[in-house]
């Protein structure tokens, strides 16, 4: 670089950290934390701050696991940053309990008609609203079509009216297996309680709280033991994988080790991205003679009631969620389908590469989805259940291991 | 109570004594001691409110957490000795006549420089029952599969492998400094006896480590009694809460219930099994 | 050293052989975290089983997980890491060490308690007390500074300890000697405990280093300026919640793993240093 480069190349660099401090001091700074990275906030920030000069959001990027302690250790003692933060849609009860949610019911109205009515129902509190709906989900059934000719499977149908049970899955994996699969039936989130709600409602066990009273659970009744009865047989005649965690269940399917696997619909990109991989997709299953049941539910944005910038931190989720543009940025950032379904069919219509898979989720979220149970003991709930699924998958025996934790579960929640 | 010796009455060294240590002193207040008071006035206490020995009780009451206390004495009473045990015959190895030994010293410092999250991710896929490393090298050599941390009776075995592989590098290290202050000429003296080397290990090596072991054995003892990332990684305490560590426990109580009375209250009896842990320790190895 | 038997070429090449394969046996993980780190990410979990060479010789070797990590926030979490626990040895190592002066060669009362209380402190677990300690923390304004980081790693009972521990093998006839001579207690500790102590001044620095080199924890809770992160929570960010990003994961780790162990080695002649040659052991 010649000097004299060197010397204007200094002073523009100089100048603009002048000017940029300049806008900065006038400016709100909103603080963000999610678990996304910062490359999925990038659009709808961007749009954000185009339509809002005065106001700039910065994103904190936080270790997915790690997202609930962090903002329980920042705001319950009255912190007042972040402002804005992502919120576990059935974690909801639980953070307005402890007051670290604002009331957000004066932006209501906007969402009838807009939002999938689910999402809307899990962000609401005894009909109060407390975060903006962002993202919705479902669960596919994928297959792996080299995996099932060779068994000569018939491939499964896109019609939800010709949906799989349970049962025929696991004799279908079962077939797979034999003639080379190395795992028959892969679920995503392979011991969660989001995964495995479908299929407690669909063998007509409820989602396991007691419909009376939210922290009274239900985990002792017959749909609940049988579908743990299935959940245990999976994976001990081997039709599914011990000992994997649920980050590396993807790539059991991606690698073509697997002839089924339920997962979300943002493994699509994915699975079309791996050469060599034949896949096929159809609609979640359901158990023999029982209702159609499908997982939804993901993050809502919520405003940190001590925030010091409450009117824009509340401008900001209202339009990243429900604004024609800013809900249309928020979606092209995010691996999840939206929760606006006005956005809904120009994402699906944009990104995704499989024929059919828009219209698929579409009568899921409209006619078969179910969000978990809003209850403010959620978090006990999920792990206990989380430790009890777990130890099913490991070979505990399922009526015992439910009875352990509908005690421990009683315990934890006489806390509260 | 911890083994200072004989104690000299004497003036005059009190005012130096406060100078060289307040400033570690205060910074130890300050970030361990006030907030450890201040968690064992909340062990007393539930959602802000005082409920005297509440927490207590309801722990004495619980089967997770008493089952949580034992696991935790479990998994002391023998990873420790063993720890200890290949960590010494590391550094008498390293210290032996080998070839480059800064070299072998170093490597073995890796696996304590690696996010101990990570090491758990590693040593989680090795331990895969299906198509894990360890099992596909047990199955090469003839032995049946493992179903490792799926299994209640494995899961704590395999936690212990793995934190052992973290940390008898780092804790030979300490050893080998040890070893290196042992006077050549008194080995020499027992090989030109005729000593063999158990003997001169038990009568002159052994004898003669005992500050650097005290040190070892209670780093050692503090670290496994407080260790919970992998853990919360690989296991969450299953299967059947066979490797629910009591420090995991205060963890989930503090940190995703919530509840920090509880956490205070098993974080309060953590600290006062190790307290006697330590003080026998402390009192086995007094200097003489 | 040579513990009794003969001093052989037999005897040697069983002691060397012996070694080469605990290491081998404890390399094999980071091998394949290495070998992890070179392949494209879809590759890490394709030759889990049956075990062959392939789970360790990608197929394709590649760059990128480096070049992407070092692009990203990492570096700059490598950095703080770096200036963090830089900070930590060379202010902690003074301040205990002066600390273990006086529970070691000081007589004065009360030094049984004080070292009680020593003791105490490497008992109570770090992130046992993080939650009421991040709200001090915040009440004294530590948020987002390189001092909230600092701070917490500086003072450290067990460095402490290690530190007292060596100096009470250090032989009284030194200190003697030097007060006859009529030097103060700065200076004996000065010129006389702390070169001598180099061995134990080393391990005392890689209890303080390790301390922060490993802190996940505390610095979530009490920075939230991503530009403030240390490396292990740049890398934690790698586990997000629909990617993960096990070669960059892995990457990062090599490069975190590899540094304490490249500081040490330079230091390596110090480690041989001895107090023999001061008379013997107490």
């Amino acid at each position: 670089m010649k000097p004299l480069a060197k010397v204007s190349s200094v002073t523009l660099v100089a100048l603009g950290a002048l000017s940029f401090a300049g806008v900065a001091s006038a400016q709100t700074v909103l603080q963000f934390v999610g678990p996304e990275q910062p490359s999925a906030m990038e659009p709808v920030i961007a749009a954000f701050e185009a339509a809002h000069p005065d106001i700039q959001v910065e994103y904190e990027s936080v270790p997915f696991n790690d997202l609930n302690n962090i903002i329980q250790a920042r705001l319950s003692d009255g912190g007042t940053t972040p402002d804005i933060y992502t919120a576990d849609q059935p974690r909801i009860a639980a953070l307005v309990d402890r007051g670290l949610l604002a009331d957000l019911s004066d932006q209501a109205d906007g969402l009838t008609g807009v939002m999938w009515p689910a999402a809307v129902e899990a962000s609401s509190i005894d009909g109060q609203l407390y975060a903006m709906p962002i993202s919705t989900s479902s669960q596919l059934l994928y297959y792996n079509i080299d995996l099932l000719e060779a068994a000569g499977i018939p491939l499964p149908s896109m019609d939800p009216e010709g949906r799989m049970t349970w049962e025929a899955l696991a004799e279908a994996g079962a077939a797979a297996q034999a003639e080379g699969a190395q795992y028959g039936v892969v679920l995503d989130q392979i011991n969660r309680y989001y995964q495995l709600q479908p299929l407690m409602e669909s063998a007509g066990g409820g989602s396991g709280v007691s419909p009376n009273d939210p922290l009274v659970p239900d985990l002792v009744n017959d749909g609940w033991l049988r579908a743990m009865t299935y959940y245990h047989d999976l994976f001990d005649s081997g039709l599914g994988p011990r000992g994997v965690p649920v980050e590396q269940t993807p790539d059991l399917f991606a690698n073509g080790q697997t002839a089924f696997f339920v997962g979300g619909p943002w493994w699509l990109p994915r699975m079309t991205g791996t050469d060599g991989l034949r896949f096929g997709i159809a609609p979640h299953p359901y158990f023999d003679g029982g209702e159609v049941v499908t997982p939804t539910g993901a993050w809502s944005w919520g405003v940190n009631p001590n925030s010091e910038h409450l009117e824009e931190a509340v401008t900001f989720v209202s339009f990243a969620s429900t604004d024609p543009v800013g809900s249309l940025e928020t979606a092209r950032g995010f691996p999840i389908p939206p929760a606006n379904m006005a956005v809904f069919d120009t994402y699906y219509s944009e990104g995704q590469e499989v024929e059919g898979v828009g219209e698929l989720i579409l009568h899921e979220l409209t006619e078969t989805a179910r969000i978990r149970p809003p209850t403010r003991g959620y978090i006990q709930f999920e792990q206990i259940l989380g430790q009890a699924f777990e130890d099913i998958r490991n070979g505990a025996d399922p009526a015992t291991a439910l009875e352990q934790a509908q005690s421990q579960l009683e315990r934890a929640w006489s806390r509260l | 109570m911890f083994g200072i010796r004989r104690f000299r009455p004497a003036g005059g060294q009190a005012v130096t004594a406060i100078l060289f240590l307040v400033p570690a002193l205060l910074v130890l207040v300050a970030f361990r001691l006030w907030p450890a008071a201040l968690s064992v006035a909340g062990s007393f206490q539930h959602n802000g409110e005082w409920v005297g020995l509440d927490n207590y009780i309801f722990l004495f009451q619980s089967d997770t957490a008493v089952q949580s206390l034992i696991v935790t004495l479990i998994y002391n009473v023998i990873i420790n000795p063993v720890q200890i045990a290949i960590a010494f015959a590391l550094a008498l190895l390293l210290v032996d006549k080998i070839v480059a030994p800064s070299v072998w010293r170093s490597l073995l410092l890796i696996p304590v420089g690696i996010p101990l999250a990570v090491s758990s991710v590693v040593w989680g896929i090795a331990f895969r029952p299906d198509d894990g490393a360890i099992n596909a090298i047990l199955m090469a050599l003839g032995f049946p599969a493992q179903p490792w941390l799926t299994s209640p009776d494995q899961a704590l075995l395999a936690i212990m492998i793995l934190v052992s592989w973290v940390g008898v590098g780092y804790w030979a290290f300490f050893l080998t400094a040890g070893l290196k202050d042992i006077p050549s000429s008194l080995l020499e003296a027992a090989r030109i006896d005729g000593a063999t080397y158990w003997q001169a290990l038990r009568y002159i090596v052994i004898p003669l480590m005992k500050r650097p072991l005290a040190f070892v054995l209670v780093a050692n003892t503090v670290s496994n009694f407080l260790l919970f990332p992998p853990i919360r990684i690989l296991t969450a305490g299953g299967p059947s809460g066979s490797t629910n560590l009591i420090m995991h426990e205060v963890f989930l109580n503090a940190f995703t219930y919530d509840d920090q009375g509880l956490a205070s209250a098993e974080m309060v009896i953590l600290i006062a099994v190790l307290l006697l842990v330590v003080s026998l320790q402390f009192r086995f190895l007094r200097d003489r | 050293m040579l513990l009794g038997g003969g001093n052989s070429p037999g005897r040697a090449i069983v002691v060397n052989l012996t070694l080469a394969v605990v290491i081998l046996a404890f390399m094999a993980p980071i091998v394949w975290m290495v070998t992890s780190s070179l392949r494209p990410n879809e590759e890490i979990f394709r030759y889990l089983s049956p075990l062959s060479v392939r789970a360790i010789l990608p197929e394709e070797w590649t760059l990128e997980n480096y070049r992407l990590l070092f692009e990203s926030a990492f570096r700059r979490a490598l950095i703080n890491s770096l200036i963090v626990a830089g900070l930590t040895v060379a202010i902690g190592l003074i301040l205990n060490a002066m600390a273990a002066y006086a529970l070691s060669v000081l007589r004065f009362k009360l030094r049984e308690l004080v070292f009680t209380l020593v003791v105490i402190s490497f008992l109570i677990p770090f992130e046992g007390v993080a939650i009421p300690l991040s709200f001090l923390a915040r009440s004294w304004d530590l948020q987002n500074t390189y001092a909230g980081l600092v701070l917490p790693g500086v003072a450290n009972g067990l460095s402490i300890f290690l530190l007292r521990q060596f100096f009470l093998s250090i032989p009284v006839e030194l200190r003697e000697a030097a007060r006859v001579d009529g030097a103060g207690w700065w200076t004996i500790f000065w010129r006389i405990y702390l070169p001598l102590s180099r061995p134990a001044l080393i391990g005392s620095g890689l209890i303080l280093f390790m301390f922060q080199w490993q802190a996940y924890l505390w610095p979530l809770l009490i920075a939230s300026d991503s530009s403030m992160d240390l490396a292990p929570v740049a890398l934690g960010k790698q586990l997000g919640q629909f990617d993960f990003e096990f070669g960059q994961m892995f990457a990062g780790s090599v490069a975190v793993s590899l540094i304490p162990a490249l500081i040490l080695f330079p230091l390596r002649r110090f480690l041989e240093q001895t107090i023999k040659s001061t008379g013997g052991k107490e």
